[in-house]
């Protein structure tokens, strides 16, 4: 808890001096512009004008369908943040939402940096519910490829129209969830279900080993074992071991050789659709420095 | 034949005293080295032959005292009368074939051995609450425990397949190049003294768990050191144990060869030779307390090593202990792995 706090605390001080740097950066008439309805930020500039009409277009019919905010956004500078982070701080600084300010949300991130291209998509609120971790891969798995092709407004369709239709279905329940984390989708601003809170906690720290929750069962372990070995013991130790009799001035090692055979090496690619970061893709949630939660997913192309 | 140690003093019989290594008379508080006992005072049944006993030549022994039959099975080799408590010593089942070359004394005394007990008793940190306090010896017997100690020639050989696995990153690659090595080793070993106990009536396991003895206080057999305790014979020769003990030393000949086999990260032993020769066997008597202890209507007996004072043998658990201690012991390492990570977190 005190970790988790600290965690929070670093984040909300350095979230706060970019904030503050972010205000002064941006142009007052942009951050007019960003209340406006629209749903695409090409900072990258990847479309054409007359694409960009096109996708402002169904982005706003695919989010009116799905009551949800659609969001675009293109760039190749994280301003020295994570993608993740940027894309919260993006939330958080834009208060998205299709019905009120820090409302249901589903952002897509183009990141155009040539050495790191690659998509990231978070859903906030009900978007976090109905189009969670594993959705989102589902939404990667389907856009992914035209992204490789270069095909950015057909990618761009395709998100918005899966991103509305998942809304509209209900999310199967995990396993091993509790009844009442089946909860009514209609109530949007409720906790995070069973899943998404799982997610949450595996990604707000970088190594498994950080993270509470793989902690406590590995705290279990240790205690387990430990009682084990102690009840195991409560009889009495063998305390002799091959040393005890053995008379070390009649005894060696009288022959013996190291031969190198051969040597084998195996290549393997990194991997790119892992849980992890290296290979470019990764899948979880986390919660904004702002204090929303989220799903999330992201992926190289 | 029965033989019984009389205090030249009062005439009382004496029995050997762990803490002077010496017979001491209860009665007068006499004590006398075990070398210099006068023959005159040492009692035996039958005068006509005192130095030679032939193995196991009666089946029934009467108290020199008192004429009370002992109450013996055919292993006991010393006991006490059960009528005037006087330390009987058989020696007939202590001779020939049967005469052990060394013994190592009782060095803690039964009140020792009492106190100790309890003491245990309360250390235990898995043990009911009850069982702690409880103070329910029901009896505690002094046990010369007959062993076979065995020295041993041994001769191991290995071959094993070993590689070493270096992993590094380059470009996109993750390179694993794994080195194969054909690894060989001989090892000529010397096992001193390792023991069995051959007694049928001890466990085995009990047995092992209450090693190690110190073997510098070996001293060579002397039948007064057994007056006053209970000593068994040997029920199996050193021949039908010696598989068993051959099993045990080859554990401790491949244990051997494998801490020689350094600095790689697999092995995968393809051949292993490892024979073990018996060069003798000593028939020695090692002393063991035998605690009986009654707790909730049940008997747990416990062992006690008579030299070392190590205790062994399964005591009662407490359930509710169990999971307090696991309880404790997982809040205290959860706590301590949320510690690294506000540390982890504070660097990084």
């Amino acid at each position: 808890m005190f970790a988790v706090f600290a965690k929070k605390h670093r984040i909300l001080l350095s979230s706060f001096t970019l904030f503050l740097l972010i205000l002064c950066l941006i142009p007052p008439s942009y951050i007019k512009a960003s209340k406006e309805d629209s749903k695409i930020y090409d900072y990258y500039q990847l479309f054409e004008e007359d694409e960009k009409q096109d996708l402002e277009e169904t982005l706003n019919q695919y989010s009116d369908e799905g009551e949800v905010d659609i969001i675009v956004i293109t760039t190749d500078d994280l301003e020295g943040k994570s993608k993740q982070v940027y894309m919260e701080d993006f939330y958080d600084f834009n208060a998205l939402g299709y019905d009120k300010e820090f409302g249901d949300t589903v952002l897509l991130m183009l990141y155009m940096n040539p050495n790191d291209r690659s998509v990231e998509i978070q859903g906030y609120k009900s978007a976090e519910h109905y189009i969670n971790n594993q959705r989102i891969e589902a939404i990667l798995d389907e856009i992914v490829p035209f992204l490789s092709n270069g095909d950015y407004t057909s990618a761009i369709k395709k998100y918005a129209e899966l991103a509305a239709d998942y809304m509209k279905r209900e999310v199967p329940a995990p396993p091993k969830s509790s009844p009442s984390d089946n909860r009514n989708p209609s109530s949007s601003n409720t906790v995070p279900n069973y899943n998404s809170n799982h997610t949450n906690l595996s990604n707000q720290y970088e190594t498994p080993l950080l993270n509470p929750l793989y902690q406590l069962i590995a705290s279990f372990i240790i205690g387990g074992i430990t009682v084990g070995i102690m009840a195991y013991n409560s009889g009495g130790r063998i305390t002799t071991n091959n040393r005890t009799y053995l008379n070390e001035s009649n005894s060696a090692l009288v022959a013996h050789h190291d031969i190198y055979l051969r040597t084998t090496t195996k290549r393997v690619q990194k991997p790119k659709n892992d849980d992890n970061n290296i290979g470019g893709g990764h899948t979880g949630g986390g919660t904004s420095s702002g204090g929303h939660s989220h799903s999330g997913g992201g992926r190289g192309f | 034949m029965v033989v019984q140690y009389k205090c030249p003093n009062c005439g009382a019989d004496m029995a050997f005293d762990s803490k002077s290594g010496k017979l001491t008379c209860d009665s007068c508080g006499r004590e006398e080295t075990i070398g210099t006992m006068p023959q005159s005072n040492i009692s035996y049944q039958s005068t006509d032959n005192k130095n030679y006993f032939k193995e196991n030549e009666a089946n029934e022994y009467k108290c020199n005292n008192c004429g009370a039959s002992l109450i013996t099975d055919s292993l006991t080799s010393a006991t006490r009368c059960s009528f005037c408590g006087a330390g009987v010593v058989l020696a007939d089942r202590l001779s020939g074939k049967l005469a052990p070359s060394l013994v190592i004394p009782f060095k803690i005394s039964k009140d020792q051995a009492k106190e100790a007990f309890k003491t245990w008793c309360k250390k235990g940190l898995l043990t009911p609450k009850g069982f702690m306090n409880a103070d329910r010896i029901t009896s505690i017997t002094g046990l010369y425990v007959p062993f076979w100690l065995y020295d041993l020639d041994c001769d191991g050989e290995a071959n094993a397949t070993c590689t070493k696995v270096r992993t590094y990153e380059q470009g996109d690659y993750i390179v694993t190049e794994t080195s194969y090595f054909n690894v060989y080793r001989r090892v000529k070993l010397e096992y001193d003294r390792v023991p069995q106990d051959a007694s049928e009536k001890m466990d085995d396991q009990l047995m092992e768990r209450l090693e190690p003895y110190h073997y510098h206080e070996l001293k060579d057999f002397q039948m007064p050191y057994l007056a006053g305790f209970i000593a068994e014979k040997y029920s199996y020769d050193d021949k039908s144990l010696l598989s068993k003990v051959k099993q045990r030393v080859s554990r401790y000949v491949e244990n051997y060869i494998h801490s020689t086999i350094l600095g790689y990260t697999t092995t995968t032993y393809t051949t292993k030779n490892i024979s073990v020769a018996q060069k003798k066997a000593h028939y020695v008597l090692l002393p063991v307390w035998m605690v009986c202890y009654d707790y909730k209507k049940a008997q747990h007996t416990f062992a006690m090593n008579g030299q070392t004072g190590k205790i062994v043998g399964k005591p009662p658990l407490s359930f509710g202990k169990i999971l307090l201690m696991f309880t404790g012991i997982s809040t205290l390492s959860f706590l301590i792995m949320q510690l690294i990570t506000i540390i982890a977190g504070g660097m990084s």
